[in-house]
């Protein structure tokens, strides 16, 4: 597994911190010894075959892997995941884009309302959320006239980057994004 | 046709991220708000929004929980609201054994009936409850017994009456005389029904032949459902609420878990599995609500008779309705797939409704399937509708109390299943 990093910014707030990350489901030894840091204004990116951990090491990272399945130093945003009381404000803090739409969006409900309903976990509200979302929207090139109508009359690429806007939405200190550019157009 | 050129998608990272950043909210606002209650109510107000959208979005979702129930009442009430029907008569033979022939044994052949037979014949005739199939003398007709049972077998007849030998001696004697009923068993709750039709003819023969019977019993009818009203209706409507608030809340709830895929993402937001469940309770309680008040005004409408209080029939449905929900999400919590949902959802509801007590009396089934029923819901649902419509008992008894309990075990249950659930994305 190789990671590759871009600096885009001079500021070296640590974001992410990895040191000697073992995951061990059952005798199944997943990750060997991951060590890496991000800092604020870069972007990594983990490279490897399938089934070299990629996945695994970004769930540890976004709490979804239970602390007794792995062992190493780990922070994000300065908070470690393997304390059950951080994971809430770990969570407020990062954005999550998966891999497959259909674990991201609900495909009976328009991006306005996916949006709305994402947003209000964080406690934002309606009016602030609609305004930020109209501003990702377009960043991202969604077309206006697919906003409020259902998910499921998306293509392939408009439901990736309407994943990606609710990965950002709350304007997270750290974006995870799984494949990314799968079905990007 | 004018095609414009889109352009295309650039990925400028610096200006990007320029961008994004300059969007509001400011995040430390938003991780202050994060752990307070008044954010947590904020969240699952949210998501029982939500849940609405999402109920919204099947519109068979809603015209099955919210408009079929009363429909269907609307239609019982329609088709049997009217006068009442006249009792349909039920088939039936005389097979008499009741003849001097064997007082006279040296005349074998003399089959004069004896005093009593025909008057009991005439009887029958004269009841409306009965419809006499064919008489049959038995002492002529050596396979009297044997015809009658064909034609039990084959339906024609629902009952044999059968008057013995010394049908007529024994009431001569001032003794009570005996006649044999047997009734077609394998439809269990017509044979009453049959033995009833059989006690109106013994009535209308002690009457015309001035016998006087040792026991005289007067009937006085309790509980029964005052003139102007269908009893047809109500018999049915009774039947018909149980079944239908439970089933229809169960069908309704038994996918909201395991098909919303989008759960494990919303794990990665500041939201608990907790708020996430409580909200679909609280969504579906809701629909629920809707679903007894529009059950109770149309079934009221229709001309429902109802003893009790429509307080006490408004909690009665909810509890039952409840049990539903809460078994509903308690199956849909702990399934894997959509398709084990579905299979479980009709392995227990076919148990539920088998053993619910309507079709076969608890008390005749075997202690380990008698314990099986007093625990599931419906057994309890039945009997105290019933007590609240046709008796005007109150809800607070055993089994409001037992239905507490199932909906309680089955939602901490609900609860502590979803906390283990495992979700990835």
């Amino acid at each position: 597994m190789r990671c590759e990093k871009i600096s885009i910014s001079k500021k070296k707030k640590e974001m992410v911190y990895v040191k000697d990350l073992n995951v061990k489901f059952g005798d199944k030894h997943v990750v060997h010894d991951v060590n890496f840091n991000v800092n604020q204004g870069e972007i990594i990116g983990l490279f490897g075959i399938s089934g070299a951990g990629k996945t695994t090491i970004v769930r540890v990272l976004t709490c979804q892997i239970e602390k007794k399945n792995w062992t190493g130093d780990v922070k994000v945003t300065g908070l470690t995941p393997a304390k059950k009381y951080n994971h809430p404000i770990i969570l407020s803090r990062i954005g999550y884009v998966p891999q497959l739409e259909l674990l991201n969006l609900y495909f009976d409900l328009s991006p306005m309302v996916n949006v709305e309903v994402f947003t209000s976990t964080y406690g934002m509200n309606k009016k602030d959320a609609k305004e930020v979302a109209e501003k990702l929207f377009r960043i991202l090139d969604l077309p206006e006239d697919t906003w409020n109508k259902p998910v499921k009359h998306m293509s392939g690429g408009e439901k990736k980057r309407l994943s990606m806007a609710i990965g950002l939405i709350h304007n997270p200190n750290v974006l995870f994004l799984d494949e990314p550019t799968t079905l990007i157009s | 046709m004018r095609i414009t050129k889109k352009k295309p998608l650039t990925l400028n990272l610096n200006k990007f991220k320029s961008k994004v950043s300059s969007l509001k909210p400011d995040t430390k606002k938003v991780i202050k708000k994060v752990s307070s209650i008044k954010n947590n109510i904020f969240r699952i107000i949210k998501q029982v929004k939500k849940e609405f959208r999402l109920l919204w979005s099947d519109k068979f979702n809603i015209f099955l929980a919210i408009v079929m129930p009363p429909l269907i009442i609307v239609f019982l009430g329609l088709t049997m609201t009217d006068a009442p029907q006249e009792a349909q008569s039920i088939p039936c033979v005389v097979v008499s054994y009741d003849s001097n022939t064997f007082i006279n044994p040296n005349d074998f052949f003399e089959s004069q009936l004896d005093n009593y037979t025909i008057p009991y014949v005439n009887a029958v005739n004269k009841s409306s409850l009965l419809e006499l199939v064919r008489f049959y003398n038995a002492t002529e007709e050596i396979y009297a017994m044997e015809q009658a049972r064909t034609a039990l077998l084959e339906g024609t007849i629902n009952v044999i009456i059968s008057l013995p030998v010394d049908f007529t001696e024994l009431i001569e004697l001032g003794l009570p005389g005996l006649i044999d009923c047997i009734p077609d068993a394998s439809k269990m709750v017509h044979i009453q029904a049959n033995i009833n039709a059989v006690y109106d003819s013994i009535k209308i023969f002690i009457n015309d032949t001035n016998l006087k019977p040792q026991f005289v019993i007067r009937g006085f009818e309790e509980f029964t459902i005052p003139e102007g009203y269908s009893s047809n209706f109500n018999t049915n409507i009774i039947m018909a609420f149980s079944f239908m608030i439970f089933g229809v809340a169960f069908v309704l709830s038994i996918l909201i878990v395991v098909q919303e895929k989008p759960i494990a993402r919303l794990l990665l937001t500041p939201v608990t599995r907790s708020e996430i469940l409580l909200s679909k309770f609280i969504a579906y309680t809701l629909v629920l609500l809707l679903q007894d008040s529009l059950l109770i005004v149309s079934a009221l409408s229709m001309g429902l008779y109802l003893a009790g209080t429509v307080t006490d029939l408004f909690l009665a449905l909810f509890m039952i309705g409840f049990s539903g929900i809460a078994m509903g999400i308690f199956i849909s919590s702990q399934s894997k797939t959509k398709t084990q949902a579905n299979q479980l959802f009709l392995a227990f509801y076919l148990v539920i409704i088998l053993l619910s007590g309507i079709f076969i009396p608890i008390e005749n089934m075997p202690p380990y399937l008698q314990v099986i029923a007093y625990i599931l819901p419906l057994s309890h649902g039945d009997p105290l509708i019933r007590g609240i419509i046709t008796k005007g008992q109150s809800i607070w008894g055993f089994h409001f109390y037992w239905l507490l309990g199932i909906c309680i075990f089955l939602v901490l249950f609900s609860f502590l299943i979803f906390k283990r659930r495992k979700y990835e994305v």
